[in-house]
């Protein structure tokens, strides 16, 4: 396991290098931003000192070298337009996107296993109703969702508030209510995704030869789905939960604007538009290292429960 | 069994929905009681804390800035210049030297005291760090302290603006002892002091009032809470469901937000005109005939393009400054009336019976509907319009590198000398082929050095010199809406603002 997870964390420190390395060579062709950073205003005199001072006048590759050997350190820099640091930029605004994505991965795990499981086992009206609402779930648009959510139960019922995030900290109760319209509404899809994977799964776990055999021996009902076909089926589960993780990371962005949190998505978003390259980067490097440690992670515990994964 | 269990889950769901949905608190912590709060949507981040980093022209930052800090002036409702942290001043002859006579008794939130020195070490800082501070303060050539509360500020060239400027971000005064820490911690001697435990940074930003303001501006909030909100749709939920108590919506948003009981009062809002750039004829000889921007003027038809693209929620405009400004000027909007026949004319008489071609770039971000009904009017006179696409991240530098000879864009005109900065001067951004007028350069010395009455008169004289000129065809300026909760806000605008200050709102009688 040690020489598994080791490998693991090797390449994905590979990946980080090149990914960082590329967005950095994308962004520089983007055309110059100093315009926009001191505004139309600015003289040309202007412009150019500013160009100097970002380093725009050197080479790309020196100026890679230089933010790479700074990131290395922990400083990432900070934002051209604003000049506040990237790093605390991200972590205002981090805390709020992985909450959206966390709790909606949490909820879609849950009940997407459950629905898939029910489905795969009960079979007849519960298995057809579950893929239809599985269907249904795959195509409503969040962004359709979300606001239908924000009239129903903000405007009209006032259940929830309809915009605005409150960190766990200040206040955990309003922390959860601020999330239930934003999580509903990008979850669904992903709800859908794990219970039609789950379904599938344990349904052919279910079919194998040894499931018969053991419940040919007697083993009791709720032993056998826990303990075998559960555990069997789960990989496939869990490699769908962290991808509806990830693609619940980068889809943030939309259920942000609806429901005005100032997440990671928004921050990648207007830094993106205004070539903000310290920010972009820095947004970049978090993104990847999310995605890597998720994969990571359900990597180890695929390994764990199915020991034949480790060998791949 | 399994029934009964089955209840006890849908049991356990619904008391967890209907105790979730119970605690109706804003969101932002609760607030003492007995204390008036005020929640403003803000439709940036405050970003950097440092007026360095922020020009003139940077509204929508502003709020935040006169919640903590005080500037050298107060811009009054009506645009006038009142006082500030300067309580009087005087230019000499020229215009090139501002004197400046300085509040006594403040201090910043940290102890420092408030005086010449700190408003020199202020203004020598916003210069040097060459952000957009500098470039709005760039008339400034040396600031000198004459007394302990009087300084004097030698202008390289008059600037009719600066007063104006300084009673927005470039004007706000921050404590000498925190120019290190400035982009992430505020130190003012505004009306407020941020909370930082209450404050969520790029969320919500909440501002308690600060016991050692002692300036004459009254603010009737005891609490202001600015929650970022981005996108208009989600401004207007914010108000319909009452997490907020004021705001800005457009015309599309207005029902729903008056539904929800909020009062609402129209505001001028962006001028949308094509802007006909190449005076000159460098790229398309044709624009250089004042003849030909005229009938580009009598072409489009405006009153057509607000109700199809507008929404019909604005008014009809041929100028680019601002209703109630001195150099605005309302018997010229009925100077170019929509009449094909007559533009068609000009162009013959231009030497272009036939038409041209113009070519015009195009984008499908903020006027999207309104390109090809522009090349239909047009083809009407002749004029072949040619769209090249630009992305919307590069709209303004594209627009503004002289790459194109005219351009259909919107603009917020301020105060007349910002806008004749901005639009008509050889060095204007909006002037992107450096088009030397002699009028109007003519015109803009007189207004730099005029008293205020003269200044007046001669801003209407250029005013009415661009529009004969057809410096541009303005179409429409469009409307929005400032709107508010009666039970909590009260709200007085004067006729040309577009937005409403922070000491404005006071808490409803």
């Amino acid at each position: 396991m040690p020489r598994f997870l080791a490998r693991r964390v090797a390449t994905a420190v590979i990946l980080l290098v090149v990914v960082t390395a590329l967005t950095f060579f994308l962004m520089s062709l983007v055309p110059d931003p100093t315009p926009a950073i001191l505004g139309p205003g600015a003289t040309a005199a202007q412009l150019a000192a500013k160009r100097h001072e970002l380093g725009l006048d050197r080479p790309v590759v020196d100026r890679y070298g230089d933010w790479l050997a700074h990131a290395l350190r922990g400083d990432f820099g900070s934002s051209w337009f604003s000049g506040l640091p990237v790093w605390a930029s991200i972590t205002d605004k981090l805390p709020i996107t992985l909450s959206l994505a966390v709790v909606a991965t949490l909820v879609s795990a849950v009940l997407g296993i459950a629905l898939g499981m029910a489905a795969a086992i009960r079979r007849g009206w519960l298995d057809k109703a579950v893929q239809v609402v599985a269907s249904l779930g795959f195509a409503v648009p969040g962004i359709w969702l979300g606001l239908l959510l924000v009239i129903a139960f903000a405007l009209r019922l006032h259940w929830f508030p309809a915009t605005g995030y409150v960190p766990f900290a200040q206040d955990p109760w309003q922390w959860l209510r601020s999330l239930v319209l934003p999580v509903l509404s990008i979850a669904v899809g992903s709800v859908a995704a794990v219970a039609a994977q789950t379904r599938n799964a344990v349904a052919s776990v279910l079919a194998r030869d040894y499931v018969r055999t053991l419940r040919g021996r007697g083993l009791p009902r709720r032993r056998l789905l826990l303990r075998h076909v559960l555990r069997n089926s789960l990989p496939a589960a869990l490699t769908i939960v962290s991808l509806q993780f990830i693609g619940l990371l980068g889809g943030a962005i939309v259920v942000e604007q609806i429901f005005a949190l100032q997440g990671l998505g928004t921050l990648a978003a207007s830094s993106a538009t205004r070539s903000d390259v310290p920010v972009v980067l820095g947004v970049v490097v978090v993104g990847v290292v999310i995605v890597l440690a998720v994969n990571v992670v359900i990597d180890a515990l695929v390994g764990w429960m199915d020991p034949r994964a480790r060998t791949r | 069994m399994r029934r009964t269990r089955g209840r006890r889950l849908a049991g356990l769901v619904a008391i967890a929905v209907l105790g979730l949905s119970a605690t109706e608190c804003s969101a932002g912590g609760a607030q003492p009681a007995g204390t008036s709060v005020l929640r403003i949507p803000a439709p940036n981040d405050a970003g950097s804390w440092d007026p360095a980093a922020h020009g003139a022209s940077d509204l929508p930052t502003l709020g935040f800035f006169q919640a903590v800090f005080a500037m050298l002036t107060t811009i009054e409702p009506d645009q006038s210049i009142g006082p500030g942290l300067a309580t009087s001043w005087s230019y000499d002859a020229p215009k090139t030297t501002l004197t400046m006579n300085l509040r006594s008794g403040v201090s910043f939130t940290d102890g420092t005291a408030f005086d010449a020195s700190v408003v020199k070490q202020n203004l020598d800082r916003d210069l040097a760090a060459k952000g957009q501070a500098a470039i709005s303060l760039a008339a400034i050539g040396q600031v000198s302290v004459a007394s302990q509360y009087q300084v004097v500020i030698k202008l390289n060239t008059p600037d009719p603006a600066l007063l104006y400027t300084f009673g927005l971000i470039p004007g706000a005064m921050i404590s000498p002892r925190s120019f290190t820490a400035a982009a992430t911690a505020p130190v003012g001697c505004g009306p407020y002091v941020l909370d930082a435990g209450q404050t969520t940074r790029g969320s919500t930003y909440v501002f308690t009032r600060n016991p050692k303001y002692n300036l004459p501006q009254k603010f009737g909030f005891d609490t202001v809470q600015y929650k970022v909100i981005t996108d208009t749709n989600a401004q207007v939920t914010a108000l319909a469901s009452h997490q907020v108590d004021t705001g800005g919506v457009t015309a599309p948003g207005l029902a729903s937000v008056k539904s929800a009981g909020m009062s609402a009062t129209g505001v001028s809002g962006l001028i949308v005109a094509m802007f006909i750039v190449d005076r000159a004829g460098t790229t398309n000889p044709a624009l250089a005939k004042p003849q030909v921007r005229q009938a580009l003027n009598y072409g489009l038809n405006a009153t057509a393009l607000l109700d199809s693209i507008g929404g019909k929620s604005g008014s009809r405009t041929t100028q680019m400054f601002a209703a109630g400004t001195p150099a605005y000027d309302a018997s010229l909007n009925s100077r170019y009336p929509y009449d094909p026949a007559k533009a068609r004319q000009l162009l013959a008489e231009a030497g272009y019976p036939h038409g041209f071609t113009l070519q015009l770039p195009s984008e499908n971000t903020y006027l999207p509907a309104l390109y090809p009904i522009v090349s239909q009017q047009l083809a009407q006179i002749g004029v072949r319009v040619k769209y090249t696409p630009v992305s919307a991240d590069q709209i303004t530098a594209q627009y503004l590198s002289g790459k194109f000879p005219a351009f259909m864009f919107t603009y917020t005109a301020t105060q007349n000398w910002l806008d004749v900065q901005s639009l008509l001067a050889r060095t204007a951004p909006f002037n992107p082929f450096h088009v030397d007028d002699p009028t109007v350069s003519q015109l803009a010395g007189q207004i730099a050095v005029a008293g205020a009455d003269q200044q007046a008169t001669l801003l209407k004289q250029l005013n009415t010199y661009i529009v004969d000129q057809g410096w541009f065809a303005p179409l429409y300026v469009n409307t929005s809406y400032l709107v508010w909760d009666p039970r909590k806000v009260s709200i007085s605008l004067a006729k040309s603002q577009e937005f409403a200050y922070l000491y404005q709102y006071q808490p409803a009688r």
